[in-house]
């Protein structure tokens, strides 16, 4: 079956002549109204755009509707899935692909591979990448290495950008690895521990999750980080004293920060160093592994 | 029980056409039974990555070719860290071994297959122009090769210690090691006997069994290695111990404690030249093959960090205090003055404080067996 497309509407404005777009780098979405009107849902659109196709084949238009996605090295791959998940009742796979080799020429041919890997992933994992922002290399490289099925639970559970999503995936698969159990079974086990909390806000649920798993992933660290901070700002509280220590205690010295301006805070102050020297040990200790 | 020599891992050997009249490469064919082949390094590579596993195929080649820049260079060790003023030699690179955190793997696209350099003469030249300026030497093959694996084929032992037997003032101020994880002493010994005068070491690299099996494939079982250091002892030449990478996580804490009492309790420490101790650190470039080979090793899942100084990720400071001092208390046990030849390598000076490893002072200068300098 032939479309053609003969409007095109971009954020709710319809624009009678054809102009070369100047589009935000994001993902957009392309939505067949029927066989003859497509609207390309660009957020912030920032410019009026006005296409006129007609007549041509499935492929050229796939093309003209790719030229109008973002068309960064990133966002080839999202762009043509995005395409393919709107048209894919009037286009075929490979009419999509033939059409962003037409666009992209012979440097996309590198992502053909992988352009066509996306295009056969089950409807739900094609949605997962849409709806998260997930660059697919991303998404293709976690099925190689069987983490996908981190990323799909992450994304179903909570509002994450893709830095957390990254760094949540690897935490769990390194955990897996080093606990021997599996990736289920740690999701599962947060999901119990957090559930209770604020299951309802997948905002919050993202911010509780990645605190849970930073501690299942560096318990020594987290413990020893949160027992230091506790002394300082005990320090802090307790005697006015600002204590600074080095980033992941590299290093064997510690600084005090004090300020004074009369020879009363003066002495003042040197009645704290003496009330906090306890504390001050204590953190010493902490962060050079006197203190085990 | 029997261990298989590294060198039956071999299966394909290749000249560079430039040397294809060198007399090396016909030798090791004839030894193994295996034709030489002629190819450039470019035609190699590219005939590697048609192979169906690249690194398998490539750890099995020995390319024979030459070292067009210089062979000695100073150990790189780390920017910040105390280093030990070790000079290394690169006259092979690669090694039929494979573990998980070598960072040869990440060089694997432009020079994946063992190189053997067939101009080492220039190696013993450039340690004669070194000494004009240098009091002494200590100098080993093991940076980007394991020393003895295929010491059997490449007769490095008897290349390097029969010429610096030969020149005087190599003799009297080059302490030369050769570093390995293999059991591949038996022509070493043969020189040794034949040099006996010479400032030779066997340095060995050990690890717990755990980590041996998981993550250094091919290489030698701790017991044999022991037994191996106790033939070069008895041979008259001293050795080194190199816990290297130590990986620190709780429970492996009274292994590596285990460890160190197996290999000290065993050994006359007076032929132990020196003890080096360096916990697993990676560089980042490291994650992706660790993620793509080695999906299930547990190393770079330890509590890391990247260091600002040398971008490198290493344990949180408190665990390899804790590590380097359980290490430190254990070895120096075995010291009637509490005072082992011991290093840290590629650490900070901070941390050599916290396990009361102080650098040797004008008041002690014979805390370590050479000056140490800063990075």
């Amino acid at each position: 079956m032939e479309i053609t497309v003969t409007r095109l509407v971009v954020s709710d404005v319809i624009v009678p002549s054809f102009a070369q777009p100047q589009l935000p780098h994001q993902p957009c979405r392309a939505v067949v109204l029927n066989d003859k009107t497509v609207v390309l849902d660009i957020p912030d659109s920032p410019e009026e755009i006005d296409v006129v196709l007609s007549n041509g084949t499935p492929t050229e238009a796939c093309s003209t509707l790719l030229s109008l996605l973002p068309s960064g090295r990133k966002q080839q791959l999202t762009s043509i899935l995005t395409l393919f998940y709107e048209l894919k009742k009037c286009c075929s796979k490979t009419q999509v692909i033939d059409a962003a080799l037409m666009l992209y020429g012979d440097p996309f041919l590198a992502q053909k591979k992988q352009a066509e890997q996306l295009l056969e992933l089950p409807e739900h994992r094609q949605n997962t990448i849409i709806e998260h922002a997930i660059p697919p290399s991303f998404y293709l490289a976690s099925i190689a290495h069987g983490t996908a099925a981190i990323v799909d639970a992450l994304c179903q559970k909570a509002d994450m950008n893709f830095a957390t999503i990254k760094q949540l995936t690897a935490w769990v698969r390194e955990i897996s690895v080093r606990d021997r159990i599996p990736f289920s079974e740690i999701l599962n086990e947060a999901d119990k521990q957090i559930a209770q909390r604020n299951a309802e806000d997948r905002r919050a649920y993202g911010v509780t999750l990645k605190n849970h798993l930073f501690v299942q992933r560096y318990p020594h660290w987290a413990s020893r980080h949160n027992q230091a901070e506790n002394i300082r700002k005990k320090v802090r509280s307790l005697y006015g004293l600002s204590v600074e220590y080095p980033a992941y205690f590299e290093g064997n010295t510690l600084h005090i920060k004090m300020a004074y301006s009369s020879e009363k805070e003066l002495h003042s102050l040197a009645d704290s160093l003496t009330r906090a020297s306890a504390e001050l040990s204590e953190l010493l200790s902490l962060i050079t592994g006197e203190k085990q | 029980m029997k261990i298989p020599s590294p060198a039956t891992r071999i299966t394909r050997l290749v000249a560079d056409p430039r040397f294809v009249n060198h007399p090396l490469p016909h030798s090791i064919s004839k030894q193994l039974d295996i034709p030489l082949e002629t190819a450039s390094k470019e035609e190699l590579i590219a005939d590697m990555k048609e192979q169906p596993d690249m690194f398998a195929a490539a750890k099995q080649t020995l390319f024979f070719t030459e070292n067009s820049g210089a062979f000695l260079k100073r150990c790189p060790g780390s920017r910040h860290s105390l280093c030990c003023n070790y000079m290394t030699i690169n006259s092979v690179t690669g090694c039929p071994f494979d573990c998980s955190y070598c960072i040869l793997q990440h060089y694997i696209a432009n020079n994946p297959f063992i190189s053997v350099f067939l101009n080492r003469e220039q190696a013993i030249e450039e340690m004669k122009e070194a000494l004009k300026t240098a009091p002494f030497l200590r100098v080993g093959t093991g940076e980007l090769a394991d020393s003895l694996a295929l010491d059997n084929l490449l007769n490095e032992s008897g290349f390097f210690l029969s010429n610096i037997a030969k020149h005087p003032e190599l003799t009297e101020k080059v302490q030369f090691e050769f570093k390995t994880k293999s059991v591949e002493i038996a022509r070493l010994i043969q020189i040794i006997h034949r040099y006996p005068h010479l400032h030779t070491v066997a340095g060995f690299s050990v690890n717990i069994p755990e980590i041996q099996q998981s993550d250094e494939l091919y290489t030698a079982p701790m017991d044999a290695r022991i037994d191996a250091m106790q033939q070069i002892i008895t041979a008259g030449a001293k050795v080194a111990i190199h816990f290297d990478p130590v990986i620190m996580f709780p429970d492996f804490i009274d292994n590596y404690r285990k460890l160190a009492h197996t290999i000290f309790s065993a050994l006359d420490i007076n032929k132990i030249a020196w003890i080096s101790m360096g916990g697993f650190r990676y560089s980042h470039e490291m994650d992706v093959t660790f993620r793509t080979r080695w999906p299930k090793s547990i190393l770079p899942t330890g509590e890391m960090f990247i260091s600002e100084e040398d971008g490198k990720q290493r344990y949180l400071s408190t665990i390899r205090t804790q590590f380097y001092r359980a290490l430190r208390t254990t070895i120096a046990s075995y010291y009637p003055d509490n005072n082992p030849p011991l290093y840290i390598c590629m650490d900070k000076p901070f941390i050599w404080e916290r396990c009361m490893m102080t650098p040797p002072t004008a008041d002690h200068p014979h805390t370590h067996p050479f000056p140490l300098y800063s990075h």
